[in-house]
């Protein structure tokens, strides 16, 4: 039977007692020293998926990364049998060990950071002040970079920041937070936020760490 | 549910409704573009439906308030 796939972690674990997409109990499947969180995919009839089956997969990932730390699957990830999951845990299991290692005790947190436009880019302009809008919204985004990252690395062991341009230019960033560095990371957001009247800062968190389990050059 | 009480829990610096929806957004992008992948293209099995038109589905109208709401008061939109 399929099962739909939520996280991987270390060691033999016990499936947390709440339920996966579709109300499928959820139970682990071992491989080595790693074990996947998954439930029976619903078969048959298609159903409808939309924001309620996000916060299932959510729900599922947060429950166990309570307890352990995790490494969280793309949501819709289905393989076709218990037996398929293993072979892809044995056949993956030093990159996963190396990123259970790099998550090892830490969550992620979310910060996006938007400012006031004068006049939106979007309006029909001439090329030239669509250009200047743009340049300007880019050196005032460079700016807030660097004084986001200068400000949160003494809070985080890592981070992944990108330009936002739509609906409006922004910057939207991913940080990887030690569990219990989380109440000063956002203690520091809120300074920050304080401090830059013009910009405004929206933390969301702690998620699971899907930002930081691609692993990046060194060890990919 | 389960849901209103996750989000609840993440409610940050904005105040009503937009928090919900950045929280929506930042959901998007972790569970869709984050996570440890499989497969390389994934059509979901149970609904049958691409990924990209699921996230198209439930972003939309969601930039759309969070975009108000950071913008402050509500402008004319000119379409």
């Amino acid at each position: 039977m399929a099962v739909c796939l939520y996280a991987i972690c270390g060691g033999e674990v016990q499936p947390p007692p709440g339920a996966g997409l579709h109300g499928k109990p959820l139970r682990m499947i071992r491989s080595g020293d790693l074990s996947a969180m998954v439930s029976d995919s619903p078969e048959a009839s298609r159903r409808e998926v939309g924001e309620a089956e996000l916060w299932q997969h959510e729900s599922a990932v947060e429950e166990l990364m309570a307890a352990h730390d995790v490494l969280p699957v793309r949501f819709g990830e289905v393989l076709d049998s218990d037996a398929a999951v293993q072979e892809m845990l044995a056949s993956r299991c030093d990159e996963f060990e190396s990123a259970l290692e790099r998550v090892a005790g830490a969550c992620e947190l979310s910060v996006r950071a938007a400012w006031p436009q004068e006049t939106p880019i979007s309006e029909p302009r001439t090329g030239t002040s669509y250009l200047g809008a743009r340049a300007d919204a880019e050196s005032r985004a460079e700016a807030l970079a660097r004084r986001l990252q200068s400000s949160l690395a003494p809070f985080s062991r890592g981070s992944r920041l990108r330009r936002v341009f739509q609906p409006r230019p922004s910057l939207a960033g991913a940080y990887l937070v030690a569990r219990n560095m989380v109440s000063a990371f956002m203690a520091e957001i809120e300074r920050l936020d304080r401090e830059m009247s013009e910009t405004t800062l929206v933390c969301t968190g702690p998620w699971p760490p899907y930002s930081f389990v691609q692993g990046d050059g060194a060890e990919q | 549910m389960n849901s209103v009480a996750a989000v609840a829990s993440r409610r940050a610096e904005l105040a009503g409704h937009a928090s919900r929806e950045v929280t929506l957004i930042d959901l998007l992008d972790r569970l869709l573009q984050g996570g440890i992948v499989v497969q390389g293209d994934i059509t979901l099995a149970a609904a049958d439906i691409d990924l990209v038109d699921l996230s198209l589905r439930v972003v939309v109208g969601a930039v759309d308030v969070v975009a108000r709401d950071l913008r402050g008061p509500l402008q004319p939109q000119g379409r």
